[in-house]
Formats: C-alpha cells, structure tokens, sequence
C-alpha cells in the first residue's frame, strides 16, 4: 500500500528533498566580432550582418543536489564551472528549453566582499555588503560586534577600507559572509584566499555548515579539500558534465583528463619521471628505475590499497666487486620528505659482482593525497659515499580513499567507551 | 516570516545604496553637501547678472523665477543622466548577487530627489526673506508637479538603463538632447519676451517641461496661471509612461549581465 502511494506522489517527495534541481541547462555566449556597443553598430548591421559568435558555455546539464549534500564542483579552467553556478545563483538565464529549480535561500559567495566601497569605513562597508548579502539592518545591528571580533579588525572598523591589507579585507568579507543564515551556499574558490590562519577559521566555518545541514555547492581546484568535505563530486570538461558521484572516483578522473600525459609516458618511459638531478662518480650506476604496484603494473595514480614496488637496477662499472647499500628518500609537493632510509638500515649487506637490482616496497597505505617525488642513491657500503646519487627524478601520484590529513597516515585504533 | 524579513531586507538594501550614492558623491570634498546648493546658486547668480544687468531685462520677480527654473532642470537633467547609468554604475553587484534590478534604478534617483528637497528648502527661505507670499497650497502644488516628473523619469530611466547597457554612447545622446532642451525650456526668458525668433515660439510654448517649470512658479504666484486639470493629465501621461518602462525593463533585466 506504501508503495503505491509513494508511486502517486514520486514528484511532490522529490522536490521536498531537493535543495537545487538543474534540468536541461545549456548556456550559449553570443560575441560580435564588433564589440563597440554603439548606436554605430546598430545602424551598419541594417547593412551588413556582423559575425554574430555563438559560444556553447555549457551544454545539457541535468544536476539534482539534495538538501543537506555537500557537493564539490571540479573542472579544468574554461570547463563552465563557474558560468554553472551563476546560472544557479539567478545572474544569467539558462538558454530557452532550460529550467533551474531552487528550493530555499540561496547565498553565493562567488566574491569576497561584493559592493565593497573602498572610501567607505568598514562599518559601512558591513552593512553595504551585509545587505547586499540578504541580511536586515537589525541583523547586522545585533550581529556586529561579533563580526568584527570575528574578522579581528576592532581597531580599523572605522577607517575607510581603501587603507586595508588585502588581508585584513578578506577576513572583514568573509566575516560578513558567514553571518548569512541561508538554506544553500555556493563557494567559488574562495578557501584559497588569505593566510594559513584565515585558512584555518574558514575550514571551520566551513565544518560547521557541514554539521549544521547546509546545502553546500564548493567549487575548488584543491582535490585534498573536495577530498575531505565533498559528500559528493561533479566534474564538469568540455561543457559537459563528465563524472559524478563519490569523491575519489570523480578526483581520478579529473587527474585523467589534466594529465593525459601520464598516460602516454606510461607507455613509453618509467612512470613519473620528472627532471630532477643527477650526480656522482657512477663506481657502480644506476640504470634503471621503474615504480609499479605489487603486480608489476605501472600506473599514473596509486591508491592506499597499493603496495608501491620502487625497483632499482644498476650496474658495476668498475672492475672490482663492490660492496654497496641503495638509499631511498620519498619527498612530498611542498618538499618535506616524508621518510628516507636505506637497505643498509634493514640489515641488507650486499656485493655487486656486475649488475643488480633492489626493489624498496613501500605500503601506500600511508600516504594521504599528493604527488610525491623519489630520491634515488647507491653508497659504498664502508664509506658511506653515494656512488650515484639521482634526485627527485621519479614521481607518482597517491589518491587516498581515506580522509586523514597531514603529512602520513598513521595506523591508529580507536576505543570507544 | 520569510516574505516579510526579505521585504525589510530589500528595503534596507535600498536604504544603504541610496547612503551610500549620497557618500560618494560628497564624502571627501571639503564643502560636502554644501555642493548641493553651491552649482544651482551660482549658475543663479551668472545668469542674474547676464540676463538683468548686462542684457537689460526686467521680468518681474526674476530672481525667483529664474532660481525655480534652474533648480527643476538640475532636477531633471540629474534624474536622467544618473537614472540612464544607474545599471551601469552598479556593475559589480549585479553581476554577482541576485537582487531585484529596479531596486539599483531606484536608489540612484532618490539622491536626485533628495537634492531638489535641499536646493527646495533654500527657495523658500528666499522667497520668504524677499516677501513673496508662501502658501501651503503653493508648496503642496510644487511638491506634486516634482513627483510628476519624477515619475516621469523613473519610466525614462527605465527604459535608458536597459539601453545604455547594450548602447554605450546613449548617454553622450542624452546629454547633447538635455544641452538643447535648457535652450528651448523657459529657465532663463519667459516665453512671452521678444528675445525668441519667431521659429521657436511654439517649441518654446508647447514645451511640456516649460509648461510644468511655469505651473511651479503659478503655485507661487510669480508668473502665468494654475492650471490643474492639465497638471492632473500629465500625472496620468507620466504614470502610463512609467508603467509602461517598468514593463519593458522587467522583460529586458534578465539579459542584462551577459552584456556588460
């Protein structure tokens, strides 16, 4: 009886539940070759069509966003991220045949700090923009203060913002921003503004809009942060959307399409090979690195679920037999290194007679997110002098499936009482 | 709940970009608002002095007149120039939020309002000190000729907002046809002195902004006669007029951000 009840009102449940419905949206720039917005145009087209441009921003999107999701928004640059949530947010109109449905208040912070009048104070600039956001008088009057300590700018509140930093003006924006009790919030990019400790205040207010059961459409080209917040991820290429659901799944492909590179390399030389250095006497050299997975696959992104298999050979060339020892340091993005040691550390003592191979197998299962970089080198086992030394010449990618951050996962148990 | 507190939030937003317009334009000037005062009193005083001492005419209680006539068209000539670039001038926030665009319109014309409510006041307090009588009936009569041109306007600036946007050098049109229409408008001269060629007299007459700036001044009782019935036909023109740019801006604003 349930079921056929249900089957009678399928629609009237849906659009209960959904915050933002897209149907059917495409978005066309029309750009004349004669730009002059003059009445000189108006008259010389009666003679002469000038080339009217027709410019596909985006073509048939069919997006449901469900109250309460937190979906990340990825795309290369020009994809029609942005036009998207424009047209989301009521600025353009979809293209005739298009409907956009929103179901509650909508905010977009789609720029800090929007009507921001630089000879204004910053007093007036909160209630310019404040009301400008949605927000009343009397809200802002009761929320003031608490903006300003907020945006820790007590001291400055009344001098014209024009004598702001650009720091100081990005926490005095998104202070204001964040008092706007909306039902959906569309962020274009904006968590790449400011310094690490404004980074830090607007992952929070970020957390709690998760927790407090905001619809949240992010657009972000920081994979480690669709990553970790995104319940779900859309990827938007050529116009079109190409991907959509969980967010690793969605993030690989998106690596796919930026790097299409990878791919060919994989074909034809050792995976992730980037220019780094090379130095030493070559007493016994490097010939060859190859990074694969345990099943001696070599791919352009590994996951935590992978055993990351780093083989080295080399050869003698020297006459005498050597003894040596092959050192191994892993070196993240911001150039940290992570974890550097050597088979001589694991008690491996060996002699090279002409050539060989050592292979460093390293669990993925530590990583988090990131592309990191190989530092290769094979030392005289007495002298501890590196022979060959190669570094950052090798890379691969690590895609996490977990949501630890950080510089490592470490393994850790949990108890619960 | 909602309607209301989204309602009360338009209205403040109105509020703040009408503020804020007025700071713009005065805030770091040394004389600030006095500005206000200071271009219509002297265009005043100029043309006092040409028209009286060194063209040697004498219509009566000229400095009145004259001072009525400057202020309206600074009246008007702000409210069409202004309410042409009210879009244009709000660029940045149309672009990014989603409010109601007549709301920009609006708020650019309100300072114009504003202006004319100051510049009004001075008037007064002149005609008062000069002993011309001010009645109620007067000022009352004054206050709704102004709204007929405000409303007026209001629809103009509806439809030139829109079409500035997509045809930039309407506003170099606008001022070249506002240069002309002071000639033509009895500001200076009364339409009855010998001064106009004969060729102009009936533009001169049928002037609809003359024949309004004459109403203002019949209120006061300084030249010609109240005529309300035919001021009672230009609310009704005005109001039509404005109905009819509030539809064509409704139907237009949408396109709007892709053009700018």
């Amino acid at each position: 009886m349930d079921k056929i009840l249900k089957s009678f009102e399928p629609n009237a449940r849906e659009s209960q539940e959904l915050a933002i419905k897209v149907e059917n949206v495409s978005k066309t720039f029309y750009t004349n070759e004669d730009t002059k917005f003059s009445l000189r145009s108006l008259f010389s087209s009666f003679f002469r069509q000038g080339k009217t441009k027709k410019f596909r921003v985006l073509r048939n999107v069919n997006i449901e966003i469900k109250k309460g999701e937190f979906v990340g928004l990825i795309g290369k640059n020009g994809s029609g991220k942005s036009t998207l949530l424009k047209l989301i947010a009521g600025i353009y109109n979809p293209d005739h045949g298009g409907k956009i449905q929103v179901n509650g208040s909508l905010v977009p912070f789609l720029e800090l700090g929007v009507g921001f009048n630089t000879e204004l104070s910053g007093r007036e600039n909160i209630y310019l923009n404040g009301t400008i956001l949605g927000m009343t008088k009397k809200f802002l009057d009761s929320k003031f203060k608490e903006i300003v300590k907020f945006a820790d700018l007590a001291e400055f509140i009344e001098t014209p913002v024009k004598n702001y930093s650009s720091g100081m003006l990005v926490r005095l924006a998104f202070s204001i921003a964040i008092q706007s009790h909306a039902d959906i919030y569309i962020l274009d990019e904006i968590l790449a503004v400011g310094d690490e400790n404004f980074q830090r205040k607007s992952r929070k207010v970020i957390n709690r809009f998760k927790r407090e059961k905001k619809t949240i459409l992010f657009v972000s080209h920081d994979t480690n942060a669709i990553q970790t917040l995104c319940d779900r991820a859309i990827l938007i290429d050529e116009h079109e959307v190409c991907a959509d659901g969980n967010p690793a799944s969605v993030i690989q492909e998106y690596r796919r399409l930026i790097e299409p590179q990878a791919e060919i390399d994989a074909v034809k030389m050792p995976e992730g090979k980037t220019t780094g250095e090379s130095f030493g006497e070559k007493l016994i050299e490097i010939t060859d690195v190859k990074i694969t997975d345990n099943a001696g696959k070599q791919k352009s992104v590994y996951t935590t679920a992978d055993i990351i298999n780093i083989s080295i050979s080399y050869k003698n060339n020297s006459s005498e037999p050597h003894d040596y020892y092959i050192g191994v340091a892993i070196g993240n993005e911001v150039g940290q290194v992570i974890t550097g040691t050597n088979s001589k550390n694991y008690q491996q003592h060996s002699t090279l007679r002409q050539t060989g191979t050592t292979i460093y197998k390293l669990a993925g299962r530590y990583f988090v997110d990131g592309k990191y970089y190989v530092t290769i080198g094979v030392f005289d086992y007495n002298t501890e002098e590196a022979l060959h030394f190669l570094s950052q010449m090798y890379s691969f990618d690590m895609l996490s499936y977990g949501k630890d951050i950080g510089q490592i996962s470490l393994p850790a148990e949990w108890e619960v009482s | 709940m909602k309607f209301i507190s989204i309602n009360r939030n338009l209205f403040d937003l109105f509020v703040q970009l009408v503020k804020t317009s007025f700071k713009m334009r005065y805030q770091n000037s040394i004389l600030g608002v006095l500005w206000v005062l200071i271009k219509p009193y002297s265009t005043f005083l100029v043309m006092y002095l040409v028209w009286t001492k060194i063209l040697n005419q004498n219509i009566p209680n000229y400095p009145i007149y004259l001072l009525l006539g400057i202020i309206f068209y600074t009246f008007v000539n702000e409210l069409v120039i202004i309410g042409q670039m009210s879009l244009i001038d709000r660029a940045g926030i149309i672009l990014k939020v989603n409010f109601p665009r007549q709301i920009a319109v609006l708020s650019s014309l309100v300072s114009a309002l504003i202006n004319l409510g100051i510049n009004l006041i001075l008037v007064i307090i002149l005609m008062l000190s000069s002993g011309i009588a001010v009645t109620l009936s007067g000022i009352l009569y004054c206050l709704f000729i102004a709204m007929i041109i405000f409303i007026f306007c209001w629809g103009l600036a509806f439809f030139t907002s829109i079409i500035s946007i997509r045809f930039r050098d309407l506003k170099n049109i606008l001022e070249l046809g506002m240069f002309l229409l002071y000639w033509v408008t009895p500001i200076l001269f009364t339409v009855s002195s010998g001064l106009i060629p004969s060729t102009f007299t009936s533009v001169v007459a049928g002037n609809p902004l003359g024949i309004l700036l004459n109403q203002v001044r019949a209120g006061f009782n300084i030249y010609d006669q109240v005529n309300i019935p035919l001021m009672l036909l230009y609310m009704f023109c005005a109001i039509v007029f404005a109905v009819l740019g509030g539809v064509f801006f409704q139907h237009n604003v949408k396109r709007i951000a892709e053009y700018f």
